[in-house]
């Protein structure tokens, strides 16, 4: 019982935790998918949005330092005192010494007040630089230059560029006549500005991780220039120059072209990047901030390390709790099982302790419901055998006491015979005329002592036969016979007593008659007493001895001619001591025990014994024989 | 002489009328009324029959003939068993390996054909 027991819990828990598992894992599996996806999307467009807030922001900030610088610019410009000598210049080419000296000593001062003013020039309306905070300038022709051209219409941006080692940019404004000429330009003032600030602000890579970077560029015929140091490559910063046909910085190509958005594109290196790209007017420049693509990767490979890694602590977190719930599930299971097998084992009594309301719980209600009826069943079926038990005791003692019975009646019988031996031998030796001569009157009485003598034998063989035969202590000694054999013996033994009262005895017998099976010595007592009787009780006639075969059955029947039976009558014929003819009873010397015998050792053989018969009209006597089914 | 036949029966009254019907039958009688003195005499004399009653005082009918019928010196005398039990006849017979038997009350003249087909 123990193996399959085990067997049982083992694999009914490792399916359940196989099953949930598998549930668990698809489920896992599709939710980390979905999230990885999603997380990525997430992450790129974060990144995209943070790179155009950055982009915004460092545009606005640019924009503000370059009005600054050009406010500054413009403040210098506006001096009373540099107009005043501008316009004195310009009427008398000749100024003094001094005078000069007082215009240069003022820039100077100008420049070195302002931060990252490294030089302030001014040129008259022909385009001669008249004076300078830098003194080679001094007395340069400049009117081609585009600060000059651009710097008499207004303010000008001119373009970044390197100056020993610093990034410069300049800056030009016009200069307005005084008083009535306050319309007119006489002039333009130029400022050289180291761009550190600008610098500083393209180079704050914060928010851009570890590739990301802000460029800056402008578009000079079909090039285009970045004008930003370039982080990837320090080598060729300021002065990179990419040709518009270029498949690649595709961002800046955007901004340049006065474009701003967000793309997915290759940048100057041909490197794939997320990039949010504007222009800004004020110096026709494009900034762009972006971040390499394979940096966003790193982050989702990230990602996807942490996904999976929560993913298993999932998994391994639901097995734990699917262990605990198995638990749940399978103890009870185990108790109801150890219960049925101890109930199996024979103890009714048990009962099993399943508490829980669920569908195992009213499993064990049911079986130990089941179990109080099976004890209840059992306990019944106890008594009946004990019941049983006794009873077959009592007919133990019953047998036992008949076989007393019959031992006692059987030495009753040895010594009641042994007596009427002695008396009739002895009045037999005298009747005989061993002992001398007797009259004919001693004779008869004699003959008449003798003959009791014979009936109280025959009377005692009789009750005696009786009483074996039902007690049940006759064994049969059954053989297989044709009786047609045994009817034809009896009667010829017969036919002489026949004789004697003048009667016929016919014997009819039917041909091939099955054999039956029957103990010879009873059967020739039955059919001697039923022929007997036949002679006994008719005075004239006939008695016909017959068989027959039936179905499953061999017959006798024994017909005589005499007085018939009263129907009432006919029933008390089989029982004991009931002579009918009781006026015969003495001449006869029946016994009153024939019949009842014959009826005895019939049903011992499993046959039947019956009497037809009307008053006058003759009896008939018939038994039949069962055939017993032969083997083929 | 008459042939010599032993009767064994502890009923003196029936000995007795056996007794005279086989002296007037010509035969010479001698009785016995327990098993072991029906012994000692078939020992002594020699017989030509033995009438054995079964249910006898210490050594029963059976076991007389069955010792008679199982000695070589003995064994072919014939013996002849009478009993008043009706139970079993036949079974004490053949364990009792005698030659022929006889149910009380018997008649007397079955008993001495009985006698003369077994002496022939």
């Amino acid at each position: 019982m123990g193996y399959p027991a085990k067997a049982f819990s083992f694999s009914l828990r490792l399916k359940l935790i196989f099953i949930i598992i598998a549930m668990l894992s698809t489920a896992i599996l599709s939710i980390s998918v979905l999230f990885f996806i999603n997380g990525r999307r997430i992450l790129e467009e974060r990144i995209l949005s943070d790179l155009t807030a950055l982009v915004d922001s460092k545009a606005d900030r640019i924009v503000n330092l370059v009005e600054l610088n050009c406010e500054q610019t413009s403040l210098i410009a506006s001096r009373i005192f540099l107009r005043m000598k501008l316009e004195e210049v310009q009427e008398s080419p000749f100024v003094s010494e001094k005078e000069m000296k007082e215009i240069i000593e003022v820039l100077s001062e100008v420049a070195e007040s302002v931060k990252f003013i490294e030089g302030i020039d001014i040129i008259d309306i022909s385009g001669k630089v008249i004076a300078s905070s830098i003194s080679e300038n001094i007395g340069k022709d400049i009117s081609h230059s585009k600060s000059f051209i651009e710097g008499k219409k207004g303010f000008y941006l001119a373009d970044l560029y390197l100056e020993d080692n610093s990034l410069m940019y300049d800056i030009s404004v016009p200069m307005l006549g005084l008083e009535e000429n306050e319309d007119k330009t006489i002039g333009v003032l130029k400022i050289h500005m180291e761009a550190r600030r600008l610098l500083n602000l393209l180079t704050d890579y914060t928010g851009l991780g570890k590739t990301g970077e802000l460029e800056l560029g402008t578009l000079e015929g079909e090039n285009i220039i970045f004008l930003s140091p370039l982080r990837h490559r320090p080598d060729i910063s300021f002065n990179f120059t990419v040709p518009l046909t270029a498949k690649h910085a595709e961002p800046m190509e955007r901004a340049v072209k006065k474009e701003e958005g967000i793309m997915i594109g290759l940048d100057y290196r041909g490197a794939k990047v997320l990039a949010a790209y504007r222009y800004i007017p004020i110096g026709d420049w494009g900034l762009v901030a972006k971040i390499d693509f394979a940096e966003i990767f790193d982050s989702t490979e990230k990602l996807r390390i942490k996904t999976v890694l929560a993913s298993i602590l999932v998994l391994i977190l639901s097995i734990i709790a699917i262990l605990f719930l198995s638990d749940l599930i399978i103890k009870p299971l185990k108790r109801l099982q150890e219960g049925i097998s101890i109930v199996t084992r024979g103890d009714l009594e048990y009962k099993i302790e399943v508490k829980s309301r669920d569908e195992i719980g009213q499993l064990a209600f049911l079986f130990n419901k089941m179990t109080e009826n099976l004890n209840k069943i059992t306990a019944s079926r106890d008594d009946l055998n004990r019941e049983i038990e006794r009873r077959v005791e009592i007919e133990q003692k019953l047998t036992a006491s008949l076989r007393v019975k019959a031992d006692f009646t059987s030495k009753v019988s040895h010594e009641l015979r042994t007596p009427l031996t002695a008396i009739r031998e002895g009045i037999a030796i005298v009747i005989d005329g061993a002992t001398g001569d007797i009259n004919a009157e001693q004779k008869s009485f004699l003959e008449l002592s003798k003959r009791n003598v014979d009936r109280l034998s025959r009377l005692i063989d009789n009750v005696l036969d009786f009483q074996k035969l039902e007690a049940g202590v006759v064994t049969l000694n059954m053989q297989q016979h044709n009786i047609n054999g045994l009817i034809k013996e009896v009667s010829d033994a017969m036919v002489s007593v026949a004789k004697k009262k003048d009667l016929n005895l016919t014997v009819t017998l039917e041909e091939n008659l099955p054999e039956v099976s029957y103990d010879r010595d009873k059967i020739i007592q039955v059919v001697m007493n039923l022929i007997n009787n036949a002679i006994k009780f008719t005075d004239k006639g006939t008695i016909t001895i017959s068989t027959e075969s039936g179905e499953n059955f061999v017959q006798v029947t024994v017909k005589d001619t005499g007085p018939g039976i009263k129907k009432e009558n006919l029933s008390k014929l089989f029982q004991p001591f009931m002579q009918l003819h009781s006026d015969l009873k003495k001449t006869l010397g029946g016994s009153g025990l024939g019949l009842v015998i014959c009826k005895e050792i019939i049903e011992a053989h499993r046959g039947k014994i019956w009497v037809e018969s009307e008053l006058n009209q003759g009896a008939m006597i018939s038994f039949i024989l069962p055939i017993k089914e032969r083997r083929i | 002489m008459g042939k010599k036949i032993l009767v064994v029966d502890d009923e003196p009254d029936l000995l007795e009328i056996a007794v005279f019907r086989l002296k007037k039958a010509g035969y010479e009688i001698i009785t016995a009324i327990d098993g072991n003195q029906a012994l000692d005499i078939i020992s002594s004399i020699p017989l030509d029959l033995v009438l054995l009653d079964l249910l006898l005082p210490g050594i029963n009918g059976v076991e007389v003939s069955r010792r008679i019928k199982t000695d070589r010196s003995l064994c072919h005398i014939p013996v002849i068993l009478f009993t008043a039990s009706t139970i079993d006849i036949r079974e004490k017979n053949k364990e009792a390996l005698a030659d022929d038997y006889l149910t009380k009350p018997f008649d007397l003249d079955v008993l001495l054909r009985k006698i003369d087909s077994l002496l022939k």
